[in-house]
């Protein structure tokens, strides 16, 4: 009696095109479930200040991605990391969010989801696939400023040692920037289009990438 | 407040490069710089607010600039369009 055939065919859009054999480094996908609770109006103050520290943080750790962007990938890549540092010092983070937590007395976490999300939904309705791309970067920053505030650090890909195909749900620029050099073989995501930052980076490493996989 | 009618020229539109460079240049100054296109006004220091325009090539959009330095900014950015963003340079 013949085994069943146990192979899975994925498929999707080439990103980046050519060939790659090698291990599967699969990345846990991190679902962050955001929690609301409400601020006292005493504590609001210091709530305001827990969300500018993160903000702080997560440009300190910007800066040295920017610095290890320019180092390995060029001024082109780097670039990226410069506007997600404008993306940082944006009034909508800023301001915005802010005035979200002095005026209804929620947490920063929800305030900056909301701010987020509110922007998402304009960009996903974007007829230009290069500008709806965008959304990503927007996603990738606010992320990385809920981690800082909700002091999750997370699994990172700088933790691969043996060349390997990287297997994610989705892979923000930050993450591929992250990756020790000479170390991914390809990318396959279920997220992400061709104009994607990270199909881009692809396709200056000449590594082959394939994005929305289903 | 100085006001001024601009057309974008650029090939690719005010992607995230340009738009960097826009805010760069907009945050250099104390005016207030605001960007309308379509009856939506944006904050011209606002790289997610120039990213929600999705202006591409051939978008129409007119910049107000308030402030001691107005005259400067837009001078600046009269600068930045005839150089078209510097978009052909070595890409993006």
């Amino acid at each position: 009696m013949a085994l069943e055939d146990p192979t899975i065919v994925l498929r999707g859009v080439a990103a980046s095109e050519g060939i790659a054999i090698g291990t599967a480094f699969v990345l846990e996908d991190e679902d962050v479930a955001i929690p609301r609770w409400e601020v006292h109006r005493d504590r609001v103050k210091s709530e305001v200040a827990r969300f500018r520290y993160a903000l702080g943080r997560t440009k300190d750790e910007m800066v040295v991605i920017h610095n290890k962007a320019l180092k390995v990938f060029g001024k082109s890549h780097a670039r990226l990391m410069d506007a997600y540092l404008l993306i940082l010092n944006d009034p909508f983070l800023n301001k915005d969010v802010i005035k979200i937590i002095e005026t209804t007395h929620v947490n920063a976490e929800f305030a900056l989801t909301q701010v987020i999300d509110r922007t998402i939904k304009v960009m996903e309705n974007f007829e230009d696939e290069y500008f709806r791309d965008r959304k990503y970067d927007i996603l990738d920053v606010g992320h990385k400023i809920l981690r800082h505030l909700m002091g999750h650090e997370k699994k990172t890909l700088q933790t691969i040692t043996d060349p390997s195909i990287i297997i994610a749900h989705n892979l923000t620029p930050t993450d591929t920037m992250n990756i020790k050099e000479g170390v991914a073989l390809g990318f396959a995501t279920n997220i992400g289009g061709k104009t994607a930052h990270t199909a881009l980076l692809a396709q200056s490493m000449t590594i082959p990438a394939v994005v929305g996989m289903r | 407040m100085t006001k001024k009618d601009y057309v974008i020229s650029n090939r690719l539109g005010l992607h995230a490069r340009p738009a960097s460079l826009f805010v760069k240049t907009t945050s250099r100054f104390t005016s207030a710089v605001k960007i309308i296109k379509d009856g939506q006004e944006i904050d011209g220091k606002s790289i997610m607010g120039l990213l929600m325009l999705a202006a591409g090539p051939g978008t129409p959009l007119t910049i107000t600039a308030d402030g001691p330095d107005e005259a400067d900014v837009l001078k600046a950015l009269d600068d930045l369009f005839e150089r078209h963003f510097d978009d052909d340079i070595d890409g993006d």
